[in-house]
C-alpha cells in the first residue's frame, strides 16, 4: 500500500486570507460594536447634535461592515477544495442577493404607504457580507450531515 | 458519481478522519465524496487512488446522470 502524506495546504494552492483567529476579531468587534450602541442609546448619557449623531451612526456602521469583512475574509481551520468550492458559491449567491436587494428594496416602502426609497452603499454592503457569511455557514452545515 | 471510498477505507479499517489527515482534507471533504454531495478535483481524486494503491476508475465510477 502506498501510504504518503500530503501537507494540508501546498504551496500552489495557497487560498489566502487571513488567519482563522480574525474571524473572532471580526465577531468582537461587531458585537462590542452594537453593545455600545445600545448602551448609548438606552442610556442616553451621550447628547449628541444632529450632525454629530451622523457621524457616530456612519462609525457604528462602518465598524460593523469592518467586522463582517474580518469574518468573510478569515480562512476556516481546515482549508482544502471543497470549502474552496463552498465559498465561491456564498460570493456568489450574496452577489446575486445584493442584486435582488437593490431591485425590490425601493419598493417595500409602498406597502407601509411611504415614499421610495433607494438603497444605501452601507445597507447593499452590510446585506452582501451578512448573506455571504450565512449561506457559507449553511452550505457547511448541509454538507457536514 | 459513485465511488468506492467508504468499501477501501473499510479493507483498511480507517476512520473518515484518518483517511482525510493522509490525504490533505477535512473529515467533512471526505465524508461529502463518500456521501456524493461533492465530486472531488482531478488531483485530490488522484490522491485518493494513490493512497489505496489502484486507479481512479477503480474508484470512481460515471452513474446514469453525468
Amino acid at each position: 500500500m502506498n501510504i504518503q502524506l500530503y501537507k494540508m495546504t501546498s504551496k500552489k494552492n495557497k487560498t489566502g486570507g487571513l488567519p482563522n483567529y480574525f474571524k473572532k476579531i471580526g465577531c468582537g468587534l461587531i458585537l462590542l460594536t452594537f453593545a455600545v450602541a445600545m448602551v448609548i442609546k438606552l442610556s442616553g448619557f451621550l447628547h449628541l447634535e444632529d450632525g454629530s449623531k451622523e457621524i457616530a451612526r456612519t462609525i457604528f456602521l462602518d465598524l460593523i461592515i469592518l467586522g463582517l469583512l474580518l469574518v468573510t475574509l478569515s480562512k476556516d481551520k481546515v482549508e482544502d477544495e471543497m470549502t474552496l468550492a463552498l465559498k465561491l458559491k456564498s460570493m456568489a449567491g450574496a452577489f446575486i442577493s445584493g442584486v435582488v436587494f437593490t431591485l425590490f428594496y425601493p419598493f417595500s416602502g409602498l406597502i407601509f404607504n411611504e415614499p421610495l426609497e433607494q438603497v444605501s452603499s452601507t445597507q447593499l454592503i452590510m446585506t452582501i457580507l451578512t448573506f455571504q457569511i450565512m449561506t457559507y455557514y449553511g452550505l457547511k452545515r448541509s454538507e457536514a450531515k | 458519481m459513485k465511488n468506492t471510498i467508504k468499501v477501501e477505507r473499510a479493507k483498511l479499517n480507517m476512520t473518515q478522519q484518518d483517511l482525510a489527515e493522509k490525504i490533505g482534507v477535512s473529515r467533512q471533504t471526505i465524508n461529502s465524496i463518500e456521501a456524493e454531495r461533492y465530486i472531488p478535483s482531478t488531483v485530490l481524486a488522484l490522491k485518493i487512488a494513490a493512497f489505496f494503491n489502484t486507479t481512479v476508475n477503480d474508484i470512481f465510477k460515471l452513474d446514469e446522470n453525468d
